[in-house]
């Protein structure tokens, strides 16, 4: 069975915020690392809040926004994917 | 089309869309959404520390064979590379990608390593053999390693430190003999003929296989390629308790140790442990079955057919140096052979299809 998979940030006053992440994978297309997390809150729907980022496997100061509608509608296939 | 049929194709074309499309999955999915929103505008901010599992930090997701010559260390390598990509789950190949492609491999045919011929060296992703032949069991301790230079914490396949569990077990290095004995395992398994089996694991490899029978053979292989002792441990307290399968791990990681060990091996502890490897091992299997028997899985002929085979395959005794532990009792052999038969006996016999019985 596969455990909880976490993310944790720590910004500029050492604050950590931990993520358990939902999906996370590569693009061919860019040779980016995607990672798809939530903080395991939700909105006044009840729907539950979902980010995503550019991660890089051999650098963990950094963690890019995505820009572009292709990775978008990457990201949204692999949320597409975890749905019920 | 019947629904549970309809629900099959849904599931695993989940997992299709994986190979149909330029992506490669990191990470199995593991929870499943009811609904979400998707905020595109969040940014975080003045990150400076990004700490994420070490599956995710795979920064190769193919092999360059022309690092490794053209001799037959790069004939070797590529064997086995066909065989990773062709056998096992592409997400649980992050550390062997990561290390293949960085690692220093090394022939001394003049060197003869104390009790091994062959050793992967974690903290410096560096194998050195002296024969061409063991290379493939140390690549398979490449591909299931993975070292944290913060924690200065080697994970090698079913071998780690374990933290997270506490007293009497907690920051020892645990699982060193379950480890070898799956790693030999596959070394046999999938490179039988090009290389010979290692006579000193085949106590280690008969656990192994055993084990494997519980908790299934693609978990297995997922969970000792991450490195994953704690999930294996997991695993199999689903049918035992925690302190059933820890002192499990432990007593073959003393067996393993102590086997070639000509003054201990007749100590009591170490009859006692073997003892309670092949007792665990029969009690959690039979405890598997007599669920998928009770949920409806098998039929009783099938559990019977399942728990003799097992049985059958496990060992009654063990030869270390010449000598021999008979550990599997006349007594203890009647005792599983007269629960198989209770259970027999409780379930009608005339059974055709699965989920009709329910106690």
């Amino acid at each position: 069975m596969d455990e909880k998979k976490v993310m944790k940030l720590t910004d500029t006053d050492g604050k950590e915020t931990e993520y358990e992440i939902l999906s996370a994978f590569q693009l061919a297309q860019t040779g980016r690392n995607y990672v798809v997390y939530t903080d395991n809150t939700t909105d006044e729907n009840g729907n539950l809040n979902v980010f995503a980022s550019i991660y890089y496997p051999d650098d963990d100061t950094r963690i890019d926004p995505i820009e572009t509608d292709d990775e978008w509608a990457a990201v949204e296939a692999a949320l597409e994917n975890l749905k019920e | 089309m019947d629904s549970q049929l309809l629900q099959n194709i849904s599931y695993y074309a989940n997992y299709l869309w994986t190979f149909l499309e330029p992506i490669i999955l990191l990470i199995a999915p593991r929870k499943i959404l009811s609904s979400y929103m998707l905020h595109k505008d969040f940014k975080p901010k003045n990150i400076t520390k990004v700490s994420i599992p070490v599956e995710l930090k795979q920064k190769y997701s193919s092999v360059d064979l022309n690092a490794f010559g053209h001799g037959r260390i790069r004939e070797v390598v590529k064997d086995f590379v066909d065989v990773m990509e062709r056998e096992f789950p592409k997400e649980a190949l992050a550390n062997f990608y990561n290390n293949i492609n960085e690692a220093k491999i090394k022939r001394n045919a003049g060197v003869m390593l104390i009790e091994s011929s062959g050793v992967y060296l974690c903290k410096k992703n560096k194998i050195n053999v002296s024969a061409i032949s063991s290379l493939y069991h140390e690549l398979f301790h490449l591909a299931s390693s993975s070292y944290d230079p913060e924690a200065k914490l080697a994970r090698a396949g079913f071998s780690q430190v374990y933290h997270t569990l506490t007293s009497p077990f907690e920051g020892v290095n645990m699982g060193i003999g379950l480890n070898e004995g799956y790693t030999e395992l596959l070394t046999q398994r999938y490179f039988d003929g090009k290389c010979k089996p290692n006579k000193y694991y085949r106590f280690e490899v008969n656990v192994a296989s055993n084990v494997e029978k519980i908790v299934g053979e693609e978990e297995m292989k997922k969970l000792y390629l991450k490195s994953d002792l704690r999930g294996l441990i997991e695993n199999l307290k689903q049918y035992a308790s925690e302190e059933e399968v820890m002192q499990f791990v432990n007593s073959v990681d003393l067996v393993s140790r102590h086997s070639t060990d000509i003054f201990l091996f007749r100590n009591s502890k170490m009859k006692a442990s073997i003892t309670n490897v092949y007792t665990f091992l029969m009690k959690a299997y039979l405890t598997k079955l007599k669920r998928q028997l009770e949920e409806g899985a098998i039929t009783i002929n099938e559990f019977v057919d399942q728990a003799t085979e097992y049985i059958k395959a496990l060992k009654t005794k063990v030869k270390f140096f010449g000598h021999t532990y008979n550990y599997m009792t006349v007594e203890s052999l009647l005792d599983v052979t007269k629960e198989i038969v209770k259970i027999q006996e409780e379930y009608p016999k005339n059974i055709a299809t699965s989920g009709i019985y329910k106690k």
